[in-house]
């Protein structure tokens, strides 16, 4: 039983004890880690939104109304409408 | 017990504790250091409470222990999600061939044989006292000293 006593006492004085003081003033390396954590997750943020933000862009203010063209504009187009557009062509006559 | 008189008793105990962290964490140098100013921050802060049931010594040790297996769990499941961020590098402890075969033994022993075992002979405490410190009554704590004993002694004598 001294031999196991003495063994762990060898153990003991072998480990190297670090300062009290650096041990209760240096904040957990959880805390540590949960700020840089934090820190990635702004820096994330921050990416998304600007992603976001280029892909939402709005249109150009510039943009003339004569220009645009309304989506549903294919509608209008009916058969035959180009007679209305165009002067039809008669033959010579021979 | 004030903060001024709590962190007296902290640094006195310091040494001990530090054995015992080391002990709880499969003496693991850094993640002992970790575990313990953990528990230093929680016995400060009043989010662990001394309540005079025993000694300071045995009441410190538990909140030690339980913080260590709570850190183990959070690692574990740290690994799991990816979030694990590189390790320090790790602080190695110089052993003579003696003692590294006991630290290797003691690793093959169930963790509360292991523990009382620790507590007995490292910490010099009485087998009533490591029962309280690991929150198991006195005939569990001597059942597990005796079959760690046996073991450890069998462990040892094999090499």
């Amino acid at each position: 039983m001294n031999d196991l006593r003495d063994l762990f006492h060898r153990l003991r004085d072998e480990e190297r004890v670090p300062a009290f003081r650096s041990a209760a003033a240096r904040p957990p390396l959880s805390k540590r880690r949960s700020r840089a954590a934090l820190r990635y997750a702004v820096i994330l943020i921050a990416v998304v939104l600007g992603i976001v933000a280029f892909h939402h862009r709005r249109p150009p203010v510039t943009e003339s109304i004569v220009t645009w063209k309304a989506p549903t504009d294919f509608l209008l187009r009916t058969p035959g409408s180009e007679l209305l557009s165009t002067v039809p062509q008669i033959p010579e006559r021979r | 017990m004030d903060r001024a008189e709590l962190e007296r008793e902290l640094e006195r105990l310091h040494a001990a504790s530090f054995g015992w962290a080391l002990g709880c964490c499969g003496r693991n140098h850094d993640e002992a250091q970790e575990v313990l100013q953990t528990v230093y921050v929680k016995v400060l802060d009043g989010k662990a409470r001394f309540d005079g049931r025993s000694s300071l010594k045995t009441w410190l040790f538990a909140v030690i222990r339980h913080t260590a297996l709570a850190h183990r769990r959070t690692r574990w499941i740290r690994s799991l999600a990816l979030l694990r961020m590189p390790p320090p590098d790790p602080v190695v402890q110089e052993h003579s061939d003696d003692t590294r075969r006991l630290v290797a033994a003691l690793r093959l022993l169930a963790r509360r044989q292991r523990e009382v075992l620790e507590l007995v002979f490292y910490h010099d405490m009485t087998i009533e006292e490591a029962g309280q410190a690991l929150q198991i009554s006195v005939g569990s704590a001597r059942v597990h000293y005796t079959r760690g004993k046996k073991r450890l002694e069998a462990l040892l004598g094999d090499e």
